[in-house]
């Protein structure tokens, strides 16, 4: 820390006060607020490569590509906005974001995918308004699984955010995820439907896993996904396959996983789908 | 609003565009780290170096470290500011803090400037039945909103 800012720090209440408005750097900064908030540096101590304030929002916003992200988005390269903690935030408002991919295409509906997703985080944020905070945390809906909230793990097995479940595609999420503060959102829907359906913990130990690192995290979209994907949320529950993990993925974590071929995402959804949830009723 | 407006920006609203800066782009502003928050919201450190990050480049900041309410009130204070403009959210623990300072003093709650203003009665109860009702305003840009 640069003496500047250690002389401010050491004048500043612990209990409270005025902290400095300025640093030398990101590092700077980075010291001092572990140093004023251990709690928080405990919990995770790392840092992430994204950068907080407008001038870094209006650079990710400039990048926003409409018709790419419509074409790329689920693909776990593809030409996604990054624009989420800044959202999250209110850096940025989502209207603003809206507008911004308005101006860049010739007709609305070439912006529809990207505006659709804007549209799903306003939704959040209006049910988030309506159940509050023990409404987030707490199971929407029953599970449309065949197996009782009580069937699930209250406790997310460690080895999960370790990452050192030894499935080379999940631990490589759980890696991302406590480096970078950020997960494409396919990869957290493969996450998601992994601890809640295939190892069948509560969707609360991972949204609150998600909620400790993403730089996006707030309790609405967050948890409500998390709902989502386990069904508690939505008319039945998401799961996913390898072959649809390599689709998006071109093949990265499968072509290096000792796995390959004997995964638990092997199969057709309707084979994973009977051996997930074996005392569900026949599909509608 | 008049010249002894302090705007608290708490961490959903830390842009430099929110209504109460395009409202009194002169006025300070406090932004307060509230280990109370930060402990409700999980924040580990790559977090709140984020958050803090964007205070820092919020206009005419005061930053500060402690219990919400007491600080901002300590800031508004010290500036010999009457009035506390902010942003309406849905969290409730921000909500109350709003709560208590408007027992303190005048609060201003703006609201955020919307995505969407819908034309229908909204239905909560499946993203696509929200979708249905707010589709053809969505692809509006905000000066057509209204």
């Amino acid at each position: 820390m640069a003496d500047g800012q250690r002389d401010a720090a050491d004048k500043s209440d612990p209990a409270g006060g005025p902290l400095p408005a300025r640093f030398a750097d990101r590092a700077a900064l980075a010291d001092f607020l572990a140093e004023a908030f251990p709690e928080a540096a405990a919990r995770d101590g790392r840092l992430a490569g994204t950068e907080g304030g407008r001038a870094a929002a209006e650079a990710c916003l400039a990048a926003v590509d409409p018709m790419a992200y419509g074409r790329t988005r689920n693909h776990l390269d593809g030409a996604v906005t990054r624009l989420s903690p800044y959202i999250r935030h209110g850096v940025l408002s989502l209207a603003e974001v809206r507008d911004r991919a308005l101006a860049l295409v010739d007709k609305p509906g070439e912006a529809r995918k990207l505006i659709f997703e804007l549209a799903w985080r306003d939704y959040w944020r209006r049910v988030y308004a309506e159940i509050g905070e023990a409404g987030v945390w707490t199971d929407r809906e029953p599970y449309k699984t065949g197996w009782a909230a009580t069937d699930y793990a209250r406790e997310l097995p460690a080895e999960i955010p370790a990452g050192e479940t030894g499935l080379v595609c999940i631990d490589s999420f759980a890696e991302e995820l406590a480096e970078t503060g950020y997960l494409h959102n396919h990869a957290r829907m493969y996450v998601a439907a992994y601890v809640v359906h295939w190892r069948r913990v509560a969707w609360q130990a991972g949204a609150a896993w998600f909620l400790l690192h993403l730089l996006d995290g707030d309790p609405a979209s967050n948890n409500l996904s998390w709902q989502w994907v386990a069904s508690t949320f939505g008319s039945k529950p998401y799961i996913w396959n390898r072959e649809n993990l390599e689709k998006y993925s071109d093949g990265r974590f499968c072509r290096v996983c000792p796995h390959y071929g004997r995964c638990p995402f092997e199969g057709s959804y309707a084979a994973l789908a009977a051996h997930l949830f074996p005392y569900r009723g026949a599909e509608a | 609003m008049s010249g002894n407006t302090l705007i608290w920006a708490h961490d959903d609203m830390l842009g430099p565009h929110q209504p109460p800066f395009r409202a009194t782009p002169e006025a300070p502003c406090v932004v307060v780290l509230d280990p109370a928050v930060v402990a409700a919201r999980l924040y580990g450190l790559k977090r709140l170096v984020f958050v803090t990050e964007c205070a820092l480049a919020l206009p005419n900041l005061r930053l500060r470290k402690g219990e919400t309410v007491a600080q901002v009130l300590a800031v508004a204070d010290e500036l010999g500011c009457a009035r506390v403009a902010t942003v309406t959210t849905p969290c409730p623990q921000l909500s109350g803090f709003m709560d208590a300072l408007a027992g303190r003093i005048e609060l201003e709650r703006m609201a955020p400037d919307p995505f969407v203003i819908p034309r229908r009665k909204l239905d909560l109860k499946r993203f696509m039945r929200f979708w249905k009702k707010v589709e053809d305003v969505a692809f509006l840009p905000t000066h057509r909103q209204g």
